[in-house]
């Protein structure tokens, strides 16, 4: 069937904030919907409230509304653009919610707009397990039994229905604890009591037993003339009950007979029939490994995290081919864009395996625990594509960037006792893979891993043969190792720095050995047809297998790094950077050539750039692919910190690195260096030194004055940063959190308690363009990743903005910055500033500052590196005026996922994700913000205060206006006390009720200031994770309860629905006047 | 490990090593992306002397079995792969690929890079090579690879039944022309309860006829239809006095019967995810296929093509408008979930 001719504009919904469980995978399946629904000449309304999206980009969408996505706010966007239809699988869970409240709340009929693609009725088959189930009986599928129970009769009769093994899951538990496997009744009963016990919702989820079933998904997609077909199916290493985003995941399934892969194809057409989905779908089969039996896990009727896999994994876009079957067009009607000769209805085929490996936060929480189970807990994921198992799986733990590559892995688990290692097996965690390896180096038989953890002994064997090749290598120390052999080790994987380590040799040493003997890897396409059609699109990943695929293109190129995973800190806001980057390129007629590992992202989607290369950001895989293709030169600056890690190693090897030069980057990242050069420009940093003992950090502490800032220096971005008030939490951080030594010394900086600005600029050396000031609302000592943030900032008096400016420009300068740059200041009470940090990169709020102001910064940065100077793109040095609209970011968390993490800010960044509100005021930007961060502020009711004892006075004036406002106030006993006095009505809660109260509902929003974080069994870290389990919302800061309380004050102005074409200062972001900004 | 060559007619060749049996293997390569299912395929009378070059990398992860064969044995010749799993893992395993080779006495050759072969097959064309074990020296193999290539060989005839036999069902009476039959034809027509007949392929139309048969199947089977003048004979004796299904080779002679010209793909039609339209209802299907040969549509004379491919529009199928006859290039089996040729199968057993 042609395209419909009904529709001609369609909303689509995003997925808001990043999440864990809810990356970057929904921008890219969503950038591609809203370009494939445009190549069809139909306008697409998008609403999103993530701004570090591209999908969130004027160019990829006609009308963009950065704006909450809660009913009200959708309703009144739709009112106004009056779309005939929304495509609402594309934005997660969260875009498939609002569609079916839309379509609940009657407005759809009343406005006559269609749900395009799956129907509403659809979807809630598939998401209501009642209905689902129901709808399998009927096609004679099983599906897995469960039940969440409240009593233990309840349980008792579901057990009667299925039979044991059964799993008990409490609900809600702090910990995890209470939960198990049941064999018979007895066990059963006792397992279920207790849990029952330990949930603070009193709830159990009991379910059928398929533990040790291997599971096995299937991505399958469907059009409206009844045609299906399957893009990938994809095997978990792990067996059924460790979460699938959790699993290591490879494609496609490996160890499936025919018989049972066709068994389960065509029970995946099946469901999709019956469901009636028109799009696609993610089915989760759990199958037992020694028979024909499988039961359905669930069905997504949406794209997904797996199909974002699905389809960097084949090159089948998936997200494309859905949205043009939602607005009427047939799989045969739909060309395979990446043959550009063959249609979207054939089944793909690779020729290569894809791995999957989840990247957790735990280098970030280390108090979080780590087990691995049914919640989801990575917030990215990493994918590697290889000729054999090994190499893929090698090349996906190298992707990983974490200080965890495989042979450092490997050594930490060396030190392990055998019962820690038995444990581990037992109780997998993001460390199993090398549990697994250094459990068959202890003898440990493939069977018996096989038995204790479940992993098919196909997998076990392949980790098998990476150990007997190491020990093989590790044998060649002090000899020269053979070509044969280093030709094996690279065909299975070993990156460079691996095969040194086993030959106690240098990398450089390594790679010199692979030059002589001539080994070098070969790179090959991803084409979806294994080879059967000529492909047209430059996809590729290295093997060490025998020939090219094909030559590299002529002509200029740049290399972009991109930025890996999705991680904590290092979020898609470089992926945008990236992305905006290669676009610059190829306005300029210079071909972009990406390198990044991450399916998620926009980024490695195969149109983006002129070449993609999916491979580890590792400096052996990335110098191979610079000694491939030739460019002028490698961007750094937009990959987050692991690009800019890879600029030293780089320029050392010799390659260009475009923009800010390796020394002057250097200047700005060494504390010490960075010191002098501000010494030089006579701009005040907060005191503070180096610490090379615990000695010496007590004596500087002293000096400067308590209270501090501590951190090691060898790692970046907030990681193990701790403020401490005094002698007693100095020595316990020293002692617990760090290994200080000569080498790795602990810096000790005043903490000066003001209120934190950023800049982001752009700097061609000559001229420098400040581009806003932002202001934090949480004083410092709260990650500015942490924070919220308002532009334009709102109390800053003219002065102090100019000096912003000045220093900033005399920074950049001072340090020949060539592109973006970013600084952070604190201002202390008395109006002096200081600088905290500068980082020569694009930073995390470029994409918020981009779209508020409507200045394409990644574009100019890209510009100046290739020489353009910012006089030439018609900009002067000084700070771009102030829109008239207000833009405020706020931080979103995934605490819920993450259990025994304290939800306290401090200078160690937590959130997963962020929204942005714009308005025409303040208040209104910020109520927007906090709303669609999904901060629920009661307009009634009890309020609870907790606070340290610093925080007492300034927190008894909020308490007291509050109060004033009709709220009721209560406090815990310290509390209490200093209240009474205030004169304001307070009532008193004993802390051993507490938290009874919060499981009841009792209270409405909870004030909690840390006395000291990090210690789970603390009271205050119970009252915030039981606020955090019951959904009431928890405030940990005094400035952010300041912020809720001005928003509070002007709750009765509504805001406005504002589209992104009217924020910018002019409304044509690439028309803008020449010079805008204030010469100085 | 042993080392082998594969050596190509164009002169190019392949160093890597040894899997099956010792030995030299002459014959055409094809090359199947199947990502599952080398048992089925290895076993499949239509790679019958042919060299298999499987595009999934890594092959014999689950074993073999003793219940997935297409064939009492390996019908192919020779056999290329990316990486052979000796350590196979499945509940059904009877032990590795390896062994599944040797007890067939088929050589072939892994470690090499098949995906620059099939890339060469893709340019080039489907070409003749020859896999040994046991000379290494490539200028000798080549000239071995032109000698062979001049014989003739008639494949169908090496696999065809001896003599007739019958299957007891209660059903319609089926004569199966055996070009090259699979178990799956035989499972699907006996799970329809028909009385079949199995004929080897040099029958004549008397001695089919004189069976009684309601309807009669031209299966499957490898090869150039062109070799078989003396089936297209039988065929058209038999056209207009019982219905007739062509399946795969099958087609392409009924074809011909038909007065059909064939002709040759460049890199032939080989795996299980080759989508077919059906015309009457522009729906389309994965389907299972195999062959080099295809029935020209513009020499069609009373027949109306029913299928196409979706890849390159070649025809798939086709229906006679004056007589019982009609044809499907693409194989019952193989486990599909829509399978269209089931369906014509079935619809075929149904109207006799």
């Amino acid at each position: 069937m042609p395209k419909r001719q009904d529709i001609d504009k369609v909303l689509v919904i995003g997925s808001g904030p990043i999440v864990i469980g809810q990356a970057a995978e929904f921008d890219y399946s969503g950038t591609q919907a809203c370009k494939a629904l445009k190549e069809e000449n139909i306008q697409v309304v998008l609403v999103n409230s993530n701004p570090a999206t591209i999908m969130t980009d004027p160019d990829i969408a006609d009308r963009i509304y950065i704006e909450p996505i809660t009913l009200d706010v959708v309703s009144r966007i739709l009112y106004r653009e009056r779309p005939q239809g929304i495509l609402p699988t594309l934005g997660g869970q969260t875009g498939l919610n609002m569609a079916v409240q839309l379509a609940q709340s009657g407005i759809l009929d009343r406005l006559g707009i269609q749900l395009l693609g799956t129907s509403l009725s659809s979807i809630q088959k598939a998401e209501d397990r009642k209905t689902f189930k129901i709808a399998m009986e009927e096609i004679g599928e099983k599906v897995a039994s469960s039940a969440v129970v409240t009593s233990l009769s309840e349980a008792i009769s579901f057990a009667e229905e299925v039979g044991f093994p059964i799993i008990i899951r409490p609900a809600y538990t702090l910990g995890g604890t209470g939960g198990g496997i049941a064999h018979n009744m007895e066990e059963y009963k006792s397992i279920v009591a207790r849990g029952l016990k330990s949930s603070i919702i009193h709830q159990v989820i009991v379910e059928q037993s398929l533990v040790g079933w291997k599971e096995i998904e299937y991505e399958v997609i469907r059009d409206g003339a009844d045609n299906c077909i399957v893009v990938c199916t994809m095997e978990n290493l792990d067996p059924v009950g460790i979460h699938t985003g959790d699993s290591i995941v490879v494609a496609p399934s490996q160890t499936l007979s025919h018989k049972e892969h066709s068994m389960l194809a065509n029970a995946a057409k099946r469901i999709i029939r019956a469901l009636e989905i028109q799009g696609g779908c993610n089915i989760q089969f759990a199958l037992n490994p020694n028979s024909f039996e499988y039961v359905v896990i669930e069905v997504n009727p949406r794209v997904s995290r797996s199909s974002a896999l699905a389809s960097k994994a084949t090159g089948y876009p998936i997200a494309r081919v859905v949205s043009k079957i939602a607005v009427g067009l047939n799989l045969d009607e739909i060309v395979n864009p990446v043959t550009q000769t063959t249609y979207a209805c054939f089944e793909p085929s690779v020729d290569y395996v894809v791995t999957k490996v989840p990247r957790w936060p735990f280098d970030k929480f280390a108090t979080a625990n780590r087990t691995l189970g049914t919640q989801m807990k990575a917030t990215g994921e990493v994918m590697a594509i290889g000729r054999n198992f090994e190499e893929s799986l090698l090349k996906a733990i190298d992707s990983l960037d974490i200080k965890m590559n495989y042979h450092i892995g490997m050594k930490e688990i060396t030190s392990w006792s055998d019962q820690a290692i038995m444990n581990s097996l037992k109780n997998p965690d993001d460390e199993r893979i090398f549990v697994i390896s250094e459990a068959l180096n202890r003898g440990y038989s493939v069977d018996e891993i096989h038995e204790i953890t479940g992993i098919d002994r196909f997998f076990i064997r392949k980790l098998q043969n990476i150990n007997s090749l190491s020990s093989r290598v590790k044998a060649c120390r002090g000899k020269t190792i053979s070509r044969e052999l280093l030709y094996e080790c690279k065909k299975y994987g070993f990156g460079d720095s691996y095969i040194a380590e086993l030959l106690n040799a240098s990398e450089s040493e390594v790679k010199d050995l692979r030059k002589q003997y001539g080994i070098g890897p070969v790179y090959k396409i991803v084409d979806t047809c294994a080879g059967e059609f000529k492909a047209a699109t430059p996809y590729y990943y290295s093997s060490y297998d025998i020939y090219d695929d094909a030559k590299p293109s002529e002509g200029q190129k740049v290399v972009i790094i991109g930025s890996g995973p999705i991680r904590i800190g290092q979020g898609i806001e470089f992926d945008y950077c990236s992305v905006h980057c290669a676009k610059a390129l190829r306005e300029l007629g210079i071909k972009a050539v990406i390198i990044n590992n991450n399916p998620e992202t926009v980024s490695t989607d195969f149109d983006i750039s002129d070449t993609l290369y999916f491979e580890p950001l590792t400096k052996e895989c990335v110098l191979d692919i610079i000694e491939r293709e030739k460019p002028l030169g490698v961007v750094v600056q937009f990959g987050g910190q692991t690009a800019i890690n890879l600029a030293q190693p780089l320029a050392k090897a010799g390659v260009r690195i475009l923009g800010t030069s390796v020394e002057d980057i250097d200047k700005a990242e060494d504390r010490e260096e960075f010191l002098k050069t501000l010494k030089g420009l006579n701009i005040p940093m907060p005191a503070g030194s180096t610490a090379y003992s615990v000695d010496d950090a007590v004596r500087i502490a002293e000096k400067i004055s308590y209270p501090v800032l501590v951190r090691p220096s060898y790692v970046l971005g907030g990681r193990a940063m701790e403020l401490v008030y005094n002698h007693e939490e100095l020595l316990e951080y020293m002692k617990a959190a760090v290994v200080v030594s000569r080498n790795h010394p602990v810096l000790v900086d005043k903490y000066i308690p003001g209120k934190e600005v950023e800049i982001d600029g752009i700097s061609d050396g000559k001229d420098v363009l400040v581009v806003g000031i932002m202001e934090h609302i949480e004083r410092a000592g709260v990650h500015s990743g942490d924070s919220i943030a308002v532009y334009p900032a709102q109390h800053l008096s003219d002065e102090i903005k100019n000096r912003i400016v000045d220093y900033s420009v005399r920074i950049a300068k001072a340090l020949n910055i060539k592109g973006l740059f970013n600084i952070q200041f604190v201002l202390d009470p008395d109006n002096n500033l200081y600088v905290l940090e500068v980082n020569p990169r694009a930073s995390r709020t470029v994409p918020v500052l981009s779209k508020a102001t409507g200045i394409p910064m990644v574009k100019l940065a890209t510009r100046i590196m290739l020489g353009q100077s910012l006089e030439e793109l018609g900009y002067a040095t000084g700070v771009v005026p102030e829109p008239h609209l207000v833009t405020v970011k706020a931080p979103v968390f995934s605490f819920a996922k993450l259990t025994t993490v304290d939800i306290f800010l401090g200078p160690e960044m937590k959130s997963t994700g962020e929204v942005m509100g714009t308005d025409t005021s303040y208040y209104k930007a910020l109520h927007k913000a906090l709303m669609a961060a999904g901060i629920q502020i009661p307009s009634s009711g009890n309020i609870l205060f907790s606070v340290a004892d610093r925080d007492k006075e300034e927190a008894s004036g909020m308490a007291a206006e509050l109060s004033s406002m009709g709220y009721n106030i209560y406090a815990t006993d310290g509390t209490y006390e200093y209240f009474s006095k205030k004169g304001f009505p307070v009532r008193q809660v004993r802390k051993m009720h507490l938290i009874d109260a919060l499981k009841n509902d009792f209270f409405q929003m909870v004030i909690n200031t840390p006395t000291r974080g990090k210690n789970p069994s603390r009271f205050g870290f119970m009252l915030r994770r039981t606020a955090m389990e019951f959904n009431i919302p928890c405030i940990t800061s005094l400035d952010t309860v300041r912020a809720i309380l001005q928003t509070l004050k002007h709750r009765n102005e509504r805001f406005e629905i504002i589209p992104l074409n009217r924020y910018s200062i002019c409304a044509n972001a690439s028309a803008m006047p020449p010079v805008l900004a204030v010469n100085r | 490990m042993k080392k082998a060559v594969l050596v190509l007619e164009d002169g190019s060749h392949y160093i890597g090593k040894l899997i099956g049996s010792e030995g030299e293997v002459f014959g055409q390569l094809v090359f199947n992306s199947s990502m599952t299912g080398y048992q089925e395929i290895l076993t499949d009378p239509c790679y019958r002397g042919k060299i298999v070059t499987f595009t999934y990398p890594m092959i014999g992860n689950y074993g073999y079995n003793l219940e997935d064969n297409e064939s009492p044995m390996v019908q192919a010749r020779g056999v290329i792969i990316k990486e052979l799993c000796d350590e196979p893992s499945s509940w059904r395993s009877h032990g590795s690929l390896a062994d599944f080779l040797r007890m067939n006495g088929i050589t072939g050759i892994q470690d090499i890079d098949t995906r620059h072969l099939v890339h060469s097959l893709r340019e080039k064309g489907s070409m003749r090579g020859i896999i040994s074990s046991v000379n290494d020296n490539v200028e000798a193999l080549l000239d071995k690879v032109n000698k062979l290539s001049k014989l003739h060989t008639d494949p169908v005839a090496e696999i065809t039944v001896g003599s007739v036999f019958s299957l007891e069902g209660k059903g319609p009476r089926i004569a199966v022309l055996d070009l090259g039959v699979k178990y799956s034809l035989i499972n699907s027509l006996a799970s329809l309860d028909c009385h079949i007949f199995m004929l080897p392929a040099y029958a004549d139309d008397k001695e089919i006829l004189s069976l009684r048969p309601d309807g009669v199947i031209l299966s499957g089977g490898p090869g150039d239809p062109r070799m078989l003048p003396y089936a297209v004979k039988t065929i058209r004796a038999l056209i207009g006095q019982k219905p007739i299904l062509g399946i795969g080779l099958g087609c392409q002679l009924a074809g011909m019967a038909m007065g059909m010209e064939v002709a040759r793909l460049k890199a032939g039609h080989y795996g299980n995810n080759q989508p077919v339209k059906d015309l009457s209802n522009q729906r389309v299907y994965m389907t299972y296929q195999h062959h080099d040969f295809i029935l020209e549509s513009d020499s069609a004379k009373d027949l109306v093509v029913t299928h196409i491919n979706m890849n390159d529009n070649t025809v798939e199928g086709f229906i006679s408008t004056r007589y019982p006859l009609r044809g499907i290039q693409f194989h019952p089996g193989f486990a599909l979930a829509e399978d269209e040729s089931s369906r014509v199968l079935t619809e075929f057993v149904a109207s006799l």
